[in-house]
Order: structure tokens, then C-alpha cells, then sequence
């Protein structure tokens, strides 16, 4: 077994869950993203709308990128790490200028996966690993995937992000916490 | 061990996938139903069928700026407070409009019992709006759209 193979492939498949993940949690609450940039302040009124749909073609991109393993190499690495450097800087920005007080539950999370999503906790300790990942992503080389290969590798980040998704919405249901009725009378 | 040939784990990813898929779609009605279910209640308590529902936490209600834009909101919304009757009926002679308690939520002791949102009723889905105060604030101009709309009650 080539470890530099492997390490390089779940890196991979770590960004893409994670673009993948946050770019579909987004795209789920576009009006939540347009009030995030707008608390977030660095984007004019008018600029809101194209502001959010150039961050989610960004993720989207991104989340392709990586999910088709073995390509864009030496880019796509580059190009996430200056995202998370940026979404760092401005979920640290929003933290020191009141936090989670901008956010009516008064969590200290960002809704960068959308709200109540499993990561959407510890955003700059969060982001600072995933900067490392793609840093360990792009030192590492790997062979081009096959056709096979690659199908696997991208429902397996497809299963990922699904089963993200669900354990938000359990969360958010309290369907998770067991011998709790879901309706309540 | 060998290794698995590449056709057996793709096959493995795909039942893996489905498994995963039909998780996610079985979340995602028991929400779906669950906020359904919130219209509805918030519907026969209200009297008409709200545009969109307002839960607001008992602190965050307490926050001056944020229960001033709650005095704000259009009629056709309605507002739960997550909190006991006799508090959501304080609050609502405070607010001078209808605030339910939190009898009348259909959660169990999840997110959306324990947080301040807005559910936006947009046909046939939800959409859930978490920045309350930003959302608020920009009520009555052209975006967004619930709000922009209708008609505003005197105040």
C-alpha cells in the first residue's frame, strides 16, 4: 500500500465532502446566505445577491474539483486554501465584532453548512484543519483515478454529505436524541 | 486479503450511497411534516393561514432591538414564543399582536424548539431563516420577499 496514495486520496475526498457540504447547506437557505454576507458587512447592498451566488459557484466548483480526485493538481489546493483563509478571516472578523450576538439563537456557530449543521461548529479551529488537509493535499501525489475508480470515490463523498445532511435535520427535529416523540402534543 | 476489484467496490459505494440517500430522504420529511405540522397549528391558533412563522427564544426576545423589529412584523406572520404561556401572553400585550407559546411547537427537543428562526412558506417547501436581525431590519424594501409585499400594520 503507497501511504502517499492514500493520504492524498482522503484528503480529497475531505474537501470534497466539505465544499460539497457547505456549498449544498447554502444552496438549501440562499435568503440565510444573503443575511449572512449582509452581517458579515464587506459587500454592498446591491452586490448581495451576486455575492452569494459567486460564493456558492465557488464551492460548487471547488467541491467538483476535488471530488474528481487526480485532477486540477496543484490548483484546486491553492484555490481552497485562499477560500478558507478568507472565510477565516471574516468569520473571525464577525466574531470580535459582537459574534454570535448577530444571530438570534446566540450560538457562536456560523452557518457556513447552513444552520445547525454538524460542522458548522468551532469555525476558525474547524477551518484551520481544513486548511492543513489541503495543504497535506497538495504535497502529496496520487495516480489518475479509473472509471470505476472515480464513481466510487464520488458516491462515497455523495453518501457523506447525505448523511450530513440528515443528521442536521435530525437535529433540528430532535429525531436524534432517542425516546424523544417527534411530535409533541 | 487481496484487494477488492475496483467494479466490486464501486458497487459496495452505491449501496452505500442508497443507504445513505434514503437516510437523508426519510430526515428530510419527518422535518418536512414537522414544519407542516407548525402551519397548520399556528393556522387553527391564528385563524388564517400565516405567510410565515416567527419562534423567537424567551432571551432573544428580551434583546430591546430584536422585540423592536418583532413589533414590526407583517400580520400575515405569526409569532411563537418559545416559552411558557403565560409569558408568550405578556409578551404579546407587549408586542400588541397574537404570540403563541410553545405549546405549539411540533418539535421534540431539537434545533428548532431551542433557537430563534423564521419559516418562510414558499409553495410546497420551507425555507428557514436564521440571521433574524438582518432579515428584520430589511423588511418593507424590495428583497426580500416576504414582507416587501404586504401591507404593514399601523403602528
Amino acid at each position: 500500500m503507497n501511504w502517499e496514495f492514500e493520504a492524498a486520496w482522503l484528503c480529497d475526498y475531505a474537501l470534497a465532502v466539505v465544499f460539497a457540504a457547505s456549498a449544498g447547506g447554502k444552496a438549501q437557505a440562499m435568503t440565510d446566505l444573503r443575511m449572512e454576507i449582509r452581517a458579515y458587512g464587506p459587500v454592498p447592498v446591491r452586490l448581495e445577491p451576486a455575492a452569494a451566488w459567486t460564493v456558492l459557484a465557488m464551492e460548487w466548483a471547488l467541491a467538483a474539483a476535488f471530488a474528481a480526485g487526480g485532477t486540477l493538481e496543484g490548483v484546486k489546493e491553492p484555490a481552497a486554501i485562499a477560500v478558507l483563509l478568507g472565510m477565516t478571516g471574516l468569520s473571525w472578523r464577525r466574531r470580535r465584532d459582537g459574534g454570535g450576538r448577530n444571530r438570534a439563537d446566540g450560538t457562536g456557530s456560523c452557518g457556513c453548512f447552513g444552520a445547525n449543521h454538524p460542522l458548522s461548529r468551532r469555525p476558525l479551529l474547524r477551518n484551520a484543519v481544513f486548511i492543513a488537509v489541503a495543504a497535506a493535499g497538495w504535497i502529496a501525489e496520487r495516480p489518475a483515478p479509473s472509471g470505476t475508480g472515480f464513481a466510487a470515490f464520488a458516491l462515497a463523498v455523495a453518501s457523506a454529505v447525505w448523511l450530513l445532511e440528515a443528521r442536521k435535520m435530525q437535529k433540528e427535529t430532535g429525531e436524534w436524541r432517542a425516546g424523544d416523540g417527534q411530535v409533541t402534543e | 486479503m487481496g484487494r477488492l476489484p475496483n467494479e466490486a467496490i464501486a458497487i459496495l459505494a452505491g449501496v452505500i450511497a442508497a443507504l445513505a440517500w434514503l437516510s437523508y430522504r426519510r430526515s428530510a420529511k419527518a422535518r418536512y411534516s414537522l414544519l407542516r405540522e407548525l402551519f397548520v397549528r399556528t393556522a387553527a391558533v391564528a385563524g388564517f393561514e400565516p405567510e410565515a412563522v416567527l419562534v423567537v427564544q424567551p432571551q432573544a426576545g428580551a434583546d430591546s432591538e430584536f422585540a423592536g423589529q418583532i413589533q414590526g412584523t407583517p400580520r400575515s406572520w405569526h409569532v411563537v414564543l418559545a416559552g411558557p404561556a403565560w409569558l408568550a401572553a405578556m409578551k404579546s400585550a407587549a408586542w400588541r399582536r397574537p404570540v403563541s407559546g410553545m405549546e405549539i411547537l411540533p418539535f421534540g427537543k431539537g434545533a428548532l424548539r431551542e433557537r430563534s428562526y423564521l419559516v418562510i412558506r414558499r409553495g410546497r417547501r420551507f425555507e428557514l431563516v436564521h440571521e433574524l436581525l438582518p432579515y428584520l431590519k430589511r423588511l418593507g424594501a424590495p428583497w426580500p420577499e416576504v414582507g416587501g409585499r404586504i401591507p404593514f400594520p399601523s403602528r
